[in-house]
């Protein structure tokens, strides 16, 4: 390993603040000279502000792995870089912390996004709101990093505020167009509801450690609150309030859908690979918590895998190629949360890894379709693209493999971790049966996921051209700026993976054991003396244990892998046998069974019933206060009007004879007083040495005569 | 007795200064009338270079010649105050003096040498010390207030300035004899010493009038209520950049030298100066505040609101003094008194930036031969300069205390102390008084935004670039601490805990 000083650290800071950086001085000069036109300038500024803070947060990663772990074989490094908040009791600095979770998190964000601006400079070079793509992109990297560099529950909320603005900013970035102004507004609405709960959870934080430092918290967690207690129960069902609605979980993930009107490069870096996964990375950070709250936990992962099987059912029946993989995202997060409910951070956090490369790749390769049909998003005017993107085929075929969970792409790894883990999950509350349960619910949206990206990529790349005429013509590969993060990003959804194979396949499972002190503490404290003495951690150590600490034979988990892939096996086959072979089936499907087809594209009719339920609900009950308003109130203001009118008539004589007379009493008293204030300040000097001396005088007479 | 012990670094700030001075007065010998401008540019280019070196020797924590000097941080603190006031007030110059006709290189070199004799009384830890320090910033500040030798208004100002000024140091220099008859010391931690070690057995009622007469000389370089007569006159007659400085250093060094002097020498008198403090306090932001309203002059608006700001600065000492008594288990609440203090100090950097922005908005305004100072001016001020009306209601809102900005920190850290040092009715009062202040600041900004300007509209004047830097720099930093005060905070904090240690 290179040998990177230390002192690097001193200097994380810096990693937020390029983009920062980036983002003044882009929306700064842009407005001044690229309003209204392409520049160069612009890209360049965004990808090498980008590109500093991936060289920055390399070089910090590798300087952490220099630094003494603790003694509970923790590496982290924590800096206040300034003092923030501080009213008495309630102090919340400028921390900045460093361990294996945030190392993780910083890598993929400032390298992923690095490739997605590199990207961007290719995808939005014809666009007049080119430098405010940049600059907004600039601010979004910016937030996010915060967010998961930040050393406390308030830093993490300002940057989970942030990138939620610059979703809101992104995906109506092409505002004159409604739907993406609407798209926009209901990200933001929606967003806001599972802010609500992050609040919530926080304010129960602070009133319950007095403090929001998640070194303190979750040091102080196992002696200070009960385990499985109502306290501990809520903290973790508020702020996972919040992560459904930032990582589209089911009910809040309706959003997420349309906020595919955004950019592309938009909906590849924080649609898909960074900010909607914050959700798991935050519930990964309280991993101590979620530990100790074990219906938290089934809730985390009930909803998880609730999410991956509707919207993967969705996905089967969308034919706009950015809506299936906007429901293809959501059903991964939902694996991620999954992961996080039995207990299984590292195979949440893996998964996004992985998920971060071979989405943020699916996603690029789709603008690059896009790209070339003019605009055109809708599977069922295209076919057999392949000959006319080759780069863009094979590429997307890296990441289609990787998605679909066939080894040795990255996928395979994190989600066959994932389904294994829930596979031996033994609840503390509901039993081994749950784990079970949760198995069959994920492996079957692998399946389905298998079956509706094959989907894609036989109605995209192979089969009939269905492209119109004129369409044709336009077609074309995508430039090089555009062709090379892709690439990029295939050769790491090949191998990003290996970090990661599991012991049963010979591997070594580097990203466990590199994430393992952060996220399995509670396990880790069970083979600690020290932490079994506390009844709290204890009883965490023993539910940890359950999760993934038992020895289950080699045998059985090679069994799993065998059984994944072959799930993932049929869903190609079947895909590639209704869509290629024999491509009437679909269409005698939809003939046989019109209602679940309908139901199914129409997304289950959640956004109906939401708009009828929530968004009509609120209104009516608008209307209603409205006639409350202006029958109830205006009559009481109106009769109360008229009562006034009355009384008034009869005082009137009362207040020309006795309030005015006493108004200009005190009119006339103020006056008097203004007029000797303002004769004693006369101008002239001796005067005002007149009344210093009286003031000497006075307090002299005060002090020394009369006590 | 023995010689001072010269030891530079703990005035290498004041070191600076004073060459910096001498060096513009050398440099003023050799330039053309017109090209006066150079000397502003080497008067802030030596602030720069003693705000760095004040900085590089933080923390401080020494005692210099002989006891004469304590070079500590509480002291740098105050240091720092004083060379952004005066850079502030420089950038504000160069304009004004032009369209005024003030050809004077000397007024470089007074400001100078009015900021050493600030930092002088601030690092002062012997009476005499402080009364050179003191002497000296009132002396030039008597010369400067003088300058505008054309217009009538500005000669009395110096005038009177002076006569009165030279009553309040004969009082002080009164005061401070009889604590020298009293104790036969003159460095404070002597004196300190002394009146610990013989409580009770002196004649207190000499005590108590030496302090009375030294509160009051300090008031009348605070503007306290009813030794304020010579603020509106004198900042009125004064040219409006030096009026800026003259409502900001001498403000800050007097309640510096307050802090120092009556927290560390006379805490066995905490009973009698908290009374004294507080009769002062409550007549100083009441009249303050009921005269601000009637002003039509925003430069006299001002001068009154700069009054009243001393009788909530008060508050915060009064806190502080009563906080020493104050027991928590038996034992005194030491972070009580850091914290009554630490408000006292975070106001009066709020109070720096936001009473100078405010200045320096109304010197952008001026035109050659007409001030433009009347409220009348600022009538529809926003339709015509859109960006100087933003800054200044930003500065006016800083002033009212509104959340956000810096003023409010310093509000809030102040009424906070307070009331958690038992000062209830005065905080109430206090509080009662801010919102008789939001009537004439808040005039000022419905005055520029809501109302039309009456008869012929006169065209504004041009920009002015250095003035405006002035306005920018301290808006910015009044919105910036108002978001992050920790910075200035800490610093305040960990000085009051190295004085009182």
């Amino acid at each position: 390993m290179v040998n990177v000083p230390t002192e690097v650290l001193n200097y994380i800071w810096l990693i937020p603040l390029f983009p920062l950086i980036g983002f003044v001085t882009i929306g700064l000069v842009g407005l001044k000279f690229f309003k209204g036109k392409t520049e160069l300038v612009p890209s360049i500024i965004g990808c090498s502000s980008v590109f500093l803070s991936l060289v920055m947060s390399v070089l910090c990663v590798l300087a952490l792995q220099r630094i003494e772990p603790d003694h509970e074989g923790v590496r982290v490094f924590t800096r206040e870089v300034f003092s923030w908040i501080e009213m008495g009791a309630f102090r919340v600095p400028f921390k900045f912390q460093l361990d294996a979770l945030s190392s993780v998190m910083i890598l993929v964000v400032s390298g992923v996004g690095f490739l997605i601006h590199v990207y961007s400079h290719g995808y939005m070079h014809k666009d007049a709101g080119q430098y405010r793509f940049f600059s907004y992109m600039n601010l979004f990297t910016c937030a996010m990093l915060i967010l998961v560099l930040g050393g406390n529950f308030l830093l993490m909320f300002i940057g989970w505020e942030g990138v939620g603005l610059c979703s809101y900013l992104l995906i109506g970035f092409w505002f004159e167009k409604d739907s993406a102004s609407n798209a926009g507004k209901k990200a933001f609405v929606t967003n806001r509801i599972g802010d609500f709960g992050f609040a919530l959870g926080m304010m129960l934080i602070f009133t319950t450690f007095g403090t929001l430092d998640y070194q303190t918290v979750f040091a102080e967690a196992p002696h200070t609150l009960e385990a499985g207690g109502a306290i501990v129960t809520l903290i973790t069902l508020f702020l996972f309030i919040g992560a459904t609605g930032k990582s589209a979980q089911i009910p809040l993930y309706v959003w997420l859908p349309d906020a595919m009107e955004g950019p592309t490069p938009t909906s590849a870096l924080i649609h898909a690979a960074t900010m909607v996964t914050s959700g798991v990375y935050m519930v990964s950070r309280c991993n101590v918590l979620y530990s100790m709250a074990p219906i938290s936990l089934i809730v985390v992962g009930a909803v998880g895998a609730a999410t991956a099987f509707f919207s993967a059912t969705i996905g089967m029946a969308q034919y706009d190629i950015k809506k299936v993989l906007a429901y293809s995202t959501v059903s991964q997060l939902g694996y991620m949360f999954l992961g996080c409910g039995v207990a299984s951070y590292t195979a949440g956090i893996f998964h996004l890894m992985t998920h971060a490369f071979f989405k943020a790749l699916l996603f690029l390769g789709a603008g690059s379709v896009i790209h070339g049909m003019s605009g055109d998003q809708d599977m069922r005017n295209m076919g057999s693209l392949r000959h006319h993107m080759k780069h863009t085929w094979w590429t997307f075929m890296v990441a289609y493999v990787a998605i679909a969970g066939i080894p040795p792409f990255a996928g395979f790894f994190s989600k066959d971790e994932i389904l294994w883990k829930a596979f031996t999950y033994n609840s503390p509350v509901l039993g081994p049966m749950w784990g079970k349960f949760l198995w069959a619910v994920g492996a079957t949206a692998a399946l389905m996921t298998a079956f509706y990206m094959t989907r894609l990529i036989c109605l995209t790349f192979y089969g009939e051209s269905r492209v119109s005429h004129e369409a044709e013509h336009h077609l074309h590969e995508s430039p090089g700026s555009m062709i090379y993060p892709l690439m990029a990003l295939a050769v790491l959804s090949l191998i990003g993976g290996w970090v990661g194979i599991p012991a049963a396949l010979g591997g070594a499972n580097h990203i466990h054991h590199f994430l393992a002190p952060v996220l399995d503490k509670a396990a880790h404290g069970a083979s600690g003396a020290h932490a079994a003495a506390t009844a709290g951690l204890a009883y965490a150590a023993e539910m940890a244990s359950h999760g993934g600490g038992e020895e289950h034979s080699r045998g059985l988990e090679l069994l799993m892998m065998a059984v994944s892939v072959g799930i993932a096996g049929v869903g190609m086959g079947v895909g590639y046998y209704f869509y290629i072979k024999n491509p009437n089936i679909p269409l005698l499907i939809q003939y046989e069974l019109p209602r679940l087809h309908k139901t199914l594209l129409n997304k289950w009719y959640v956004d109906e019933i939401y708009n009828f339920a929530v968004v009509n609900g609120t209104k009516q009950f608008a209307n209603l206060l409205c006639w409350f308003d202006a029958h109830i109130i205006d009559g009481i203001v109106n009769g109360t009007a008229f009562a006034a009118r009355a009384l008034s008539s009869g005082s009137i004589l009362f207040d020309g004879g006795i309030v005015d007379g006493l108004v200009n009493l005190v009119a006339k008293i103020v006056e008097v007083c203004s007029g000797v204030l303002r004769r004693m300040q006369t101008g002239y000097v001796q005067n005002y040495a007149l009344v210093m001396a009286i003031g000497v005088f006075v307090l002299l007479s005060i002090y020394v005569i009369l006590r | 007795m023995e010689l001072p012990v010269v030891d530079f670094t703990a005035v290498y700030p004041e070191v600076v200064v004073t060459l910096v001075g001498l060096l513009v007065l050398a440099v003023d010998v050799f330039l053309k009338p017109e090209r006066k401008t150079v000397l502003a540019v080497i008067a802030l280019l030596g602030l720069f270079l003693a705000l760095l070196v004040t900085l590089a020797y933080y923390p401080l924590d020494e005692v210099a010649f002989s006891g004469m000097v304590a070079a500590d941080s509480f002291s740098q603190f105050f240091k720092l105050i004083f060379i952004l006031s005066a850079a502030f007030s420089i950038l504000m110059s160069p304009r004004y003096l032009q369209i005024f006709n003030i050809n004077a290189g000397e007024y470089y070199e007074l400001i100078m040498f009015c900021t050493l004799g600030m930092m002088v009384m601030v690092a002062g830890n012997d009476l005499v010390t402080i009364y050179i320090g003191l002497e000296l910033m009132a002396i030039s500040i008597y010369l400067m207030a003088g300058f505008q030798r054309d217009n009538p208004r500005s000669s009395e100002a110096s005038m009177k300035y002076f006569l009165l000024g030279s009553f309040a140091s004969a009082i002080l220099l009164y005061g401070m004899s009889f604590f020298y008859g009293i104790t036969g010391k003159t460095n404070l931690e002597e004196i300190a010493r002394y009146l610990d070690f013989t409580q009770n057995m002196l004649n207190t009622k000499l005590i108590t009038l030496s302090l009375v007469l030294m509160t009051v000389a300090f008031a009348f370089k605070i503007a306290a209520v009813p030794f304020h007569m010579w603020t509106p006159d004198v900042y009125e007659g004064a040219p409006t950049p030096l009026t800026a400085f003259m409502s900001v250093g001498p403000k800050v060094a007097a309640f510096a030298v307050i802090l120092r002097v009556y927290m560390t020498t006379f805490h066995t008198l905490v009973p009698d100066w908290t009374q004294l403090f507080w009769i002062l306090s409550v007549l100083t932001m009441v009249v303050g505040n009921v005269i601000a309203v009637a002003q039509q002059n925003i430069k006299r608006m001002l001068a009154y609101s700069s009054i009243s700001h001393a009788g909530y600065l008060l508050i915060g000492v009064i806190s502080a003094g009563t906080a020493t008594e104050i027991k928590i288990n038996g034992l005194p609440a030491t972070s009580l008194v850091s914290e009554s203090m630490m408000s006292v100090m975070v106001y009066l950097f709020a109070y720096m930036f936001m009473n100078l922005g405010a200045f320096a908005v109304v010197i952008a305004l001026a035109k050659a031969g007409n001030p433009r100072e009347l409220l009348q001016d600022y009538a529809g001020l926003a339709r015509r300069k859109p960006f100087t009306a933003m800054l200044m209601t930003i500065l006016l809102l800083s002033l009212l205390g509104f959340p956000g900005t810096f003023g409010f920190i310093g509000k809030f850290y102040i009424f906070k102390a307070a009331i958690t040092t038992g000062n209830v009715t005065i905080a109430v009062i206090g509080v009662i008084m801010s919102v008789v202040a939001a009537f004439y600041y808040i005039r000022v900004i419905v005055y520029m935004y809501m109302r039309e300007p009456e008869g012929e509209i006169l065209p504004e004047a041009d920009f002015a670039s250095s003035t405006m830097y002035a306005v920018i720099t301290t808006t910015v930093f009044t919105l910036l601490f108002g978001v992050a005060p920790g910075f200035i905070i800490a610093m305040a904090r960990y000085s009051i805990e190295q004085m009182l240690a």
